[in-house]
């Protein structure tokens, strides 16, 4: 531990060579209080440095293709900002409580990397990319590269997770919904995000996604391949079929909040929900 | 490590000389005395430590202090001397919705912050305005109550 760590740092440099000389970054800091409760009840904490005053992480830019997230962005911010995706607006307006929003930010999300982290399912959908910054680089990867397992990032010890990069895409319907036990401050048991475009009675593109059924959001790849381009007027006589490989490809456990049962029961609904909802729409 | 930290509380400038790692709750309590925040959970579940950063409802017992520096926080005491306060406590008591009243302040910081972006919000609203607020002793049907009463009478107070 070095004394006289810079902890409020104004440039993502600063960050990150405080972090290479052994503080913890502090964004929104709802987890890390708790990961850290007994520490700093003593006083012993390793130092924080807190980045609530690196402008540059709360920059958002839409254009080129793409919005650009500063990492900064607390829940409450994305939920309510017309500029970010419908399906990350729903996401977000799902973790923890109104109070814990307003700091919670997407970037303390994503590197906390829970299984269950709420906005990840939307960001696998979305194929967000992250923007990972260090003192002497920068470098550009997928979300689900990003993300190695339960509670696990390739977040070097020198970096920082500067931007969310979200590509545009021509998906036409979003789903989102979260199961757990109350509204608020409440960890999901099993979540889904999903989008699909359906043209001329087709299925001409979908992507799918779960939360808290495996040590990472699950991404249905394959899944996605069969059903891509399949008329949509029979899916519902197979959908049992369709809801067995759901079932199939997710991973989830019995833990403290759910069981491994209850969780392949409930994501293969949420599939069905989910097909329901747009067949039943319609075109688009 | 103890460093200076300056913030604005209930509109004075002050200084805390703690670790920048000390929960915000903690500091609030002791040593500036301000008790009206209170500790249900410590976990960021129940909302009884939620005070106001920035205009905004925040928990202060999964906020560090380092974290407040040069900004605005404001607690039940700050609002001690406000209208709209003085419109949530009367309405409060009208509906019978304060019995052990140790969830009371963290709602009242909720309800401020609601009532001055919302002059006129509907029951869902409130009800989700409230959804990190936890009480054990009312049911919650006379908070809402409260808040929809204070807002009906709400005037200028905002």
């Amino acid at each position: 531990m070095v004394a006289g760590i810079t902890f409020c740092p104004e440039t993502i440099q600063t960050a990150a060579r405080a972090k290479a000389d052994g503080g913890i970054l502090y964004a929104g800091g709802t987890d890390i209080m708790l990961r850290h409760a007994q520490s700093i009840r003593t006083g012993q904490s390793v130092p924080f440095i807190f980045l609530n005053a690196v402008t540059e992480l709360k920059r958002v830019v839409v254009g080129g293709s793409k919005t650009r997230i500063g990492a900064m962005l607390t829940m409450s911010e994305i939920a309510r900002s017309p500029d970010m995706p419908d399906l990350l607006r729903r996401a977000c307006s799902t973790v923890g409580s109104p109070a814990l929003r307003s700091t919670a930010t997407l970037g303390g999300n994503i590197c906390t990397a829970s299984p269950a982290g709420d906005s990840l399912p939307a960001l696998y959908v979305l194929e967000a990319l992250v923007e990972l910054r260090s003192p002497t680089k920068t470098r550009l990867i997928p979300i689900d590269s990003f993300i190695s397992g339960p509670k696990e990032t390739v977040l070097a010890t020198d970096e920082l997770l500067a931007a969310v990069i979200i590509p545009d895409n021509n998906l036409k319907r979003f789903h989102h919904r979260k199961v757990s036990p109350r509204t608020a401050n409440a960890i999901t048991k099993v979540s889904i995000a999903a989008a699909a475009t359906i043209e001329d009675g087709i299925m001409k593109d979908i992507r799918l996604a779960f939360g808290a059924v495996g040590p990472t959001v699950i991404r249905c790849a394959s899944l996605e391949e069969e059903l891509r381009d399949m008329p949509t007027e029979g899916l519902a006589g197979t959908i049992s079929y369709w809801k067995r490989r759901v079932e199939k490809l997710i991973e989830p456990i019995d833990d403290l909040r759910s069981t491994a049962q209850y969780r392949r029961i409930t994501a293969s609904g949420l599939f069905q929900e989910f097909m329901n909802t747009i067949t039943r729409q319609g075109e688009g | 490590m103890t460093v200076s930290i300056p913030f604005e509380l209930n509109g004075a400038p002050v200084q805390a000389n703690v670790c920048p790692e000390t929960r915000l709750m903690d500091v609030l309590r002791d040593p500036f005395g301000l008790t009206g925040t209170k500790e249900g959970c410590g976990e960021g579940e129940c909302g009884s430590c939620t005070i106001l950063l920035d205009g905004q409802p925040v928990l202060s017992c999964l906020t560090a202090v380092g974290a407040v520096r040069g900004r605005p926080v404001t607690t039940i005491e700050g609002l001690r001397s406000t209208p709209g306060f003085a419109l949530l406590s009367r309405a409060l008591n009208d509906a019978g919705a304060v019995q052990c009243g140790f969830c009371t302040p963290g709602i009242i910081m909720v309800a401020y912050a609601l009532l001055r972006d919302f002059p006129a919000p509907d029951e869902k609203t409130i009800r989700a305005a409230l959804a990190g607020n936890l009480c054990r002793c009312t049911g919650y049907n006379m908070i809402v109550e409260a808040i929809a009463l204070a807002a009906r009478k709400r005037g200028d107070a905002w």
